[in-house]
């Protein structure tokens, strides 16, 4: 692909973040222990992850709606679908409908095979909208634990009001003073809808659902 | 998974419903006309010394409004410092236009239910550490009482339709959004004006936290993180750990550049590693000339 062919191809993300598009963002970062959620491999660790991610947004709603700049908001429908940056959005998977009691196989069986390739297609087709309709409020969540990432700071463009990322674990003085490994959580969020008490209690039941891991360990 | 314990109760879809409405006044705040092209320093305090002191104060006086917390040292550190950098004291007036503020008001933010407000320390650098701490505390108080009063008489204008005429037409008019609406409602929630904010999510556990613009009335905000351990090397070679405290402070590079701003946060940094004598008392006055900063 030569450079005028991929500014071409990027035309629909620069008008997507364009002027009067991009939110005023806000990252926090917290740093989850690894245990039994991150063994594995990336992507079973991605799938856990997921889980979690599907659990605090069953508890908070608001950080997978969409929000353009009427005075109405929209929210996903019980349990809210995902778009899955695999490998730092090489590879976006669609999950269109995901709970946190979902079993682990099957988030598994869809990372692996795409989700739903259709909308997926279309989430990077943009001028093509008008055929697939209004896009659904979902949650975006990125995977930069993989290509050793350890921070992240990002934009937003309406109407995504949040984005999930995950970094690369990294080494740091434990409470005991002991080395332990740390996996970094990063949460986007449009200032506008989202202050940062309720940004942090979101991620707090993210790991919360990760540090309890029901859904894995049987 | 069942749903989480930790779960705030005010997390559900009816408070939802509204909740558009109920942040106009955020909205507002955070346009597009209200971003500024901001620097962000970082710094990382050793805490051994203003820990001691806190503990001592604490030892000496038991009263639990008078107790003293690290965000009491930080508020009392940065209005200290800035008596010193006093062009960061300043405000906005218009977009453009800048009220350079002799008295220091240092504004806490305060966590409330989904809601953030903030708290208002009225020439901070003139009160002694124990009076700060007192004031905040009695400020806090009144406010978690006061807010949500306030927020329903905020909901009953909005619900007479004043306020959602405002809402579109603010973002396009500079005057009447700036003038009207973005001071007013603000200054409405908080009682009083403020010339710096202090913002710490630290308290609630994140370990960093960054904006991507700087957005508001005021020209500089200080960032207060998770109190973290670092590794350092002693004396004798051995590994050692000790508590620090990374913070980062925004401002406008328009107003400043990097190295006014990077001696304002190592004043911090100094007030906070010697708080007995930065950051107990009344800061020293220095005279226009000497002011550093501008």
């Amino acid at each position: 692909m030569d450079l005028r062919e991929r500014i071409r191809h990027r035309a629909a993300k620069m008008r997507q973040y364009g002027p009067g598009r991009v939110a005023p963002t806000v990252t926090i970062r917290k740093e989850m222990p690894a245990g039994a959620w991150s063994q594995g491999d990336p992507l079973e660790r991605l799938g856990r992850f997921c889980l979690a991610a599907a659990a605090a947004c069953g508890a908070d709603p608001l950080f997978a709606g969409r929000y353009d700049g009427a005075l109405r908001l929209e929210l996903p429908p019980d349990g809210c679908g995902q778009r899955v940056g695999i490998e730092g959005g090489q590879r976006w998977v669609e999950l269109a409908r995901i709970g946190p009691a979902d079993p682990l196989e099957e988030v598994l069986r869809a990372l692996r095979s795409g989700g739903d390739q259709r909308a997926a297609l279309l989430d990077h087709l943009p001028w093509l909208s008008a055929l697939r309709g209004r896009r659904r409020a979902a949650l975006e969540v990125l995977d930069l634990s993989t290509l050793c990432i350890c921070d992240w700071r990002g934009v937003l463009a309406a109407p995504q009001l949040a984005r999930l990322v995950l970094a690369a674990g990294e080494l740091v003085p434990g409470r005991d003073r002991e080395v332990q490994q740390v996996f970094p959580l990063l949460l986007d969020f449009d200032h506008k809808l989202i202050d940062a008490g309720r940004a942090s209690r979101f991620l707090d039941v993210l790991m919360h659902a990760l540090g309890q891991g029901a859904a894995w360990t049987t | 998974m069942s749903r989480p314990q930790s779960v705030p109760p005010s997390l559900s879809r009816g408070e939802l419903d509204g909740w558009v409405r109920r942040r106009t006044m955020y909205i507002n705040k955070f346009h597009i006309s209200n971003w500024y092209p901001n620097c962000c320093l970082q710094a990382r305090v050793d805490l051994a010394a203003a820990d001691a002191l806190r503990k001592r104060l604490n030892a000496e006086d038991r009263d639990p409004a008078r107790r003293v917390t690290f965000s009491h040292l930080i508020t009392k550190a940065v209005a200290n410092a800035l008596r010193n950098h006093i062009l960061f004291n300043g405000k906005y007036t218009r977009r453009d236009s800048l009220l350079v503020h002799l008295r220091i008001c240092a504004a806490n933010v305060v966590d409330t239910a989904g809601m953030a407000t903030r708290v208002v320390i009225e020439d901070a650098d003139r009160k002694t550490l124990r009076q700060v701490a007192a004031e905040t505390h009695r400020l806090v108080s009144a406010r978690r009482a006061t807010l949500g009063e306030k927020l329903d008489r905020m909901e009953e204008l909005q619900q007479s339709g004043f306020l959602d005429a405002l809402f579109w037409i603010a973002p396009y008019t500079k005057r009447i959004s700036r003038e009207l609406f973005h001071s007013r409602a603000v200054d409405f929630l908080e009682d009083n004006p403020s010339t710096v904010v202090i913002t710490n999510p630290g308290t609630l556990g994140v370990a960093d936290c960054k904006a991507m613009l700087f957005f508001g009335q005021l020209l500089t905000c200080l960032r207060i993180m998770a109190i973290e351990q670092e590794a350092v090397l002693g004396d004798d070679g051995r590994v050692g750990f000790r508590k620090v405290l990374p913070m980062g402070l925004d401002y406008d590079q328009r107003v400043c550049d990097a190295g006014p701003a990077a001696r304002l946060l190592n004043e911090i940094r100094r007030n906070l590693e010697q708080p007995e004598r930065f950051a107990m008392g009344p800061v020293e006055e220095v005279s226009s000339g000497e002011r550093r900063g501008a």
